[in-house]
């Protein structure tokens, strides 16, 4: 019997878990660890930030489904990892500390053979001042926060509706942030919300981004292949930006948020200020507050973890120069540097580098978007993950090892801008691999064939269907499994 | 208007034809069967 623990129930996290108790016979044991009672499809949230769904449609409770798929469930958040055991546990385990109401604040030692870390990303608020629902920018991230923002969008288009002009600001808020791709889409869907509303004409809608330019998404933008040639997706974005009257801050780091205004500063070096009447700043993530220690007690948080608290695994994270990045620094399998039956799977890992090129104002700020991993490569991670513990449980190490490196993987973004069965838009874009291959693809990194584009009413279909296939797939609804990462 | 703030002024648009595409229910049905497939074939792909 082994007993494999998951941290995280988040796409990553949720997916393994699932697929981990399809393919072992039931003498295995399935935990699941996850500090929130209820699974969040997170793209979706942007919808309920603009008001256009509320929070049951995003989300479910997680105990119910692991009840009836004969998985272990502990809502709690894990604070300590012993991997070689302790003096009073000699097995590898984790401590845990309980979030439900009925079990508020016990902790508990949770041993295991295996063990996933797909905790996800700690939301780094603290990063920057005011920054935050607690301060004084709103935020997307979880439902909770999506459902407070819709009510504060809602109070400022009702001063739009009595002739108070308003200014929105939407981005990132911090020079280090990721998902950009979410900031993006809540731009647009708040823009074509205050169309809808008929109070566009005296709302002034800024993207503020660390982006240094539009379409960069933290991948170092993209060639898209068109019947008319190749399409970069700074074009792309420009395009719409000026098609719908978007205006965009480049290049900044927001140093704090103020009641009604950001402070930032730009690449070159300069200050500025912009005020705003309602914002959504996204905040930069690090790894999840959990400290490893060794059989005699000592603490090697920093051996197994990168100094950002993502989980160091099978990557190259020797130093080097942007010139000499390679897709195969990436990580294949995704296993603990330290021990070989721990990974680390969605955000939970530790990347090599950025995607985009790291660039810092004369002031030494870093002003470099962090590299995507959400959503799709999330879930193919989680399950590759999942295929190799099942496969050393059924084999022993004549098991075969599953891969599942970014470098050799594409992703999709159904980016919404708008919703409505008839004039709903969105723009999908697909790129192939996620990173950038200069040695096979030639100078854009990419396949310009599989790397594209388009914007139109079919990719917001496209977002729907999403939205409740993976839902369903979550679910564990009948043949679950058949549905793609 | 603060001076950091950029529009993009030079960005090609889409004409009135290209608008027209973007909710026609008839070719926008033949871009989901379209989008569906390239898709699919790009998860098959990125598989192990």
């Amino acid at each position: 019997m082994a007993r494999t623990v998951i941290m995280g129930a988040g796409i990553a996290g949720h997916t393994a878990a699932l697929h981990l108790r399809r393919m072992l016979p039931k003498e295995h044991e399935v935990v699941v660890v996850a500090p929130n009672s209820k699974w969040n499809w997170i793209p979706s949230n942007i919808w309920v930030g603009v008001g256009q769904m509320d929070t049951k449609q995003v989300t479910f409770p997680l105990a119910p489904i692991y009840k009836r798929k004969g998985i272990e469930f502990h809502q709690a958040l894990a604070t300590e990892w012993h991997g070689d055991g302790s003096a009073e546990l000699p097995r590898p385990h984790i401590t845990v500390k309980y979030t439900s109401p009925q079990r508020q604040g016990e902790t508990a030692h949770l041993e295991y053979d295996y063990l996933i870390n797909a905790t996800g990303p700690k939301l780094n608020f603290a990063a920057t001042p005011g920054l935050g629902p607690d301060g004084n920018s709103w935020s997307v991230c979880t439902a909770g926060h999506a459902e407070q923002t819709a009510k504060a969008l809602a109070e400022s288009i009702g001063k739009l509706k009595q002739g108070q002009p308003q200014t929105f600001l939407i981005g990132m808020g911090h020079g280090t942030c990721t998902c950009q791709g979410a900031a993006f889409e809540y731009t647009f869907n708040v823009e074509d919300q205050l169309v809808k509303e008929g109070v566009r004409d005296r709302a002034e809608v800024i993207y503020i981004t660390n982006e240094s330019s539009l379409g960069d998404f933290g991948m170092d933008g993209m060639n898209f292949g068109s019947k008319d040639g190749v399409v970069p997706s700074q074009m792309f974005t420009e395009s719409l930006f000026a098609e719908r009257g978007v205006k965009a801050i480049l290049a900044a780091h927001v140093e704090r948020v103020e009641p009604g205004a950001v402070h930032y500063e730009l690449l070159d070096g300069t200050k500025g200020e912009q005020r705003f009447d309602f914002a959504m700043l996204l905040p930069p993530f690090r790894g999840v507050d959990l400290t490893a220690y060794d059989a005699a007690g000592e603490d090697i948080t920093d051996q197994v973890f990168a100094p950002s608290g993502f989980m160091k695994v099978d990557a190259d994270y020797s130093p080097k120069p942007y010139e000499q990045w390679e897709a195969s620094d990436w990580p294949k399998t995704y296993q603990s540097v330290k021990y070989d039956n721990v990974w680390a799977a969605g955000i939970a890992f530790a990347p090599p580098h950025q995607m985009s090129r790291p660039q810092q104002s004369p002031n030494g700020t870093m002003i470099a978007p962090a590299p995507p991993r959400t959503g799709m490569p999330s879930g193919v991670i989680g399950r590759a993950v999942a295929q190799t513990i099942a496969e050393r449980i059924k084999h022993g190490s004549a098991g075969r090892v599953h891969t599942a490196s970014m470098a050799e993987m594409g992703a999709a973004c159904i980016a919404s801008a708008g919703t409505g069965w008839r004039d709903g838009k969105a723009a999908a874009m697909t790129v192939f691999p996620i990173i950038p291959d200069k040695r096979k693809y030639g100078e854009s990194g990419r396949d310009t064939q599989e790397t594209y584009g388009e914007i139109g009413l079919s990719a917001h279909w496209m977002k729907v269907m999403l939205h409740h296939l993976f839902i369903y797939k979550a679910k564990a609804r009948p043949f679950w499994y058949l549905i793609p990462e | 208007m603060n001076d950091n703030v950029t529009t993009f002024p030079d960005a090609p648009q889409p004409d009135a034809k290209q608008i027209k595409a973007r909710t026609s229910v008839l070719k926008q049905g033949w871009r989901f069967a379209v989008l569906n497939l390239k898709m699919i074939t790009m998860v098959n792909k990125g598989h192990h």
